[in-house]
């Protein structure tokens, strides 16, 4: 079914050169999928990073547990690499929480 | 009885009063649904004794926005909000509002210039200056914010951020102004506004600002909103001139 587009007289059908441009946007916008998600990776990493920057301060010990925490974050990129290892570190239940296991601070 | 005809002078000003008024004096007449400007409305002028004059339409008082044209769609899956011919040289400014829902998750909002007036295309050159700064809070009630943009893109961005899709139930509002799009006072379109969303991969929720212009002397007729894949199903987007 071609595609339409909604004016303020009604719909019009895509002509055909329309459709093929707009088959190379969405090609394109899917492409960089992987991308996007890497960089959703980043942000969420960064925000878990800062919440225990103030550990790192002079006046206060860093827990072996958190440094090897934080180091697990720094090497997520490394170490996942494939758009469905994206998806997993992303995976959230029906709340939007995240799900995956690495995100969560340890306390021991 | 026959008709007879009152000659001048024949009746008295104040013969005829209100009680005496056939009560379809007007919705006896024949109707118009638009008007011109030099329609007449009868008036009681108060700085003249109440005497009947009349006044034209084009002297009455308006309000500052006048709406142009309006797009929706309600459960009907469409690819864009297609505006053509809709900026002209009876306004230099306009003021666009709105909210658009996306068929598919994780999508961005954007809009592309038209050009060629009634029969409209596309203006897709990679001369869109856009950015965005996005305020967010997350599901955990953390805030904070992010910034987004590109200096040479084929198309403006309202946000930089995904969207969540319609089955969520969120959309994407926009209040934007457009500046100039026909090239009435300079050789430059710009814009700016504020958008209202839901973030996909997220979950958070954002309220943003955006804005950009255009690097070319582009004449544009017209406006298109789409998401960057899918389609568009619910939504309405009002397109308002300023008055000069």
């Amino acid at each position: 079914m071609a595609r339409v587009h909604a004016t303020p007289n009604g719909l019009v059908e895509f002509s055909t050169q329309e459709e093929t441009a707009r088959n190379i946007e969405e090609q394109a916008w899917n492409d960089a999928s992987a991308i996007r998600k890497l960089a959703d990776i980043k942000e969420i990493r960064l925000q878990k990073l800062k919440e225990t920057d103030y550990l790192a301060n002079s006046d206060v010990t860093m827990p072996s547990y958190i440094q090897t925490w934080r180091q697990t974050l720094r090497d997520l990129p490394q170490n996942n690499t494939t758009e469905s290892q994206y998806d997993t570190l992303l995976a959230r239940d029906a709340d939007g929480n995240l799900t995956n296991s690495v995100w969560t601070q340890p306390t021991e | 009885m026959s008709k007879s005809q009152i000659v001048t002078g024949g009746i008295a000003d104040d013969a005829i009063s209100e009680e005496h008024l056939d009560s379809t004096l007007i919705t006896g007449q024949t109707a118009i649904t638009s008007l011109a400007d030099t329609d007449k409305f009868l008036v009681s002028d108060a700085s003249d004794s109440g005497n009947l004059k009349y006044v034209e339409k084009q002297y009455l008082p308006s309000g500052g926005l006048v709406k142009l044209s309006t797009v929706s769609t309600n459960n009907s899956n469409v690819t864009n909000f297609t505006f053509d011919e809709v900026f002209s040289s009876t306004y230099d400014q306009y003021k666009i509002i709105g909210f658009i829902s996306p068929t598919t998750n994780s999508v961005v909002g954007r809009f592309k210039f038209r050009t060629g007036g009634a029969s409209g295309t596309d203006y897709s050159s990679s001369q869109y200056v856009w950015t965005h700064f996005g305020h967010r809070v997350d599901t955990s009630h953390a805030v904070g914010s992010d910034i987004g943009g590109y200096a040479s893109e084929s198309y403006g961005a309202i946000s930089s951020h995904s969207v969540r899709e319609t089955t969520n139930g969120t959309f994407q509002a926009i209040d934007m102004n457009v500046f100039d799009p026909r090239r009435n006072l300079m050789s430059r379109q710009t814009w700016h506004g504020t958008v209202n969303y839901q973030n996909a991969t997220s979950d958070r929720h954002f309220v943003g600002t955006f804005g950009g212009r255009m690097n070319d002397n582009v004449d544009a007729t017209g406006i298109k909103f789409y998401f960057s894949s899918g389609d568009i199903n619910y939504g309405v987007i009002t397109i308002f001139g300023v008055v000069k």
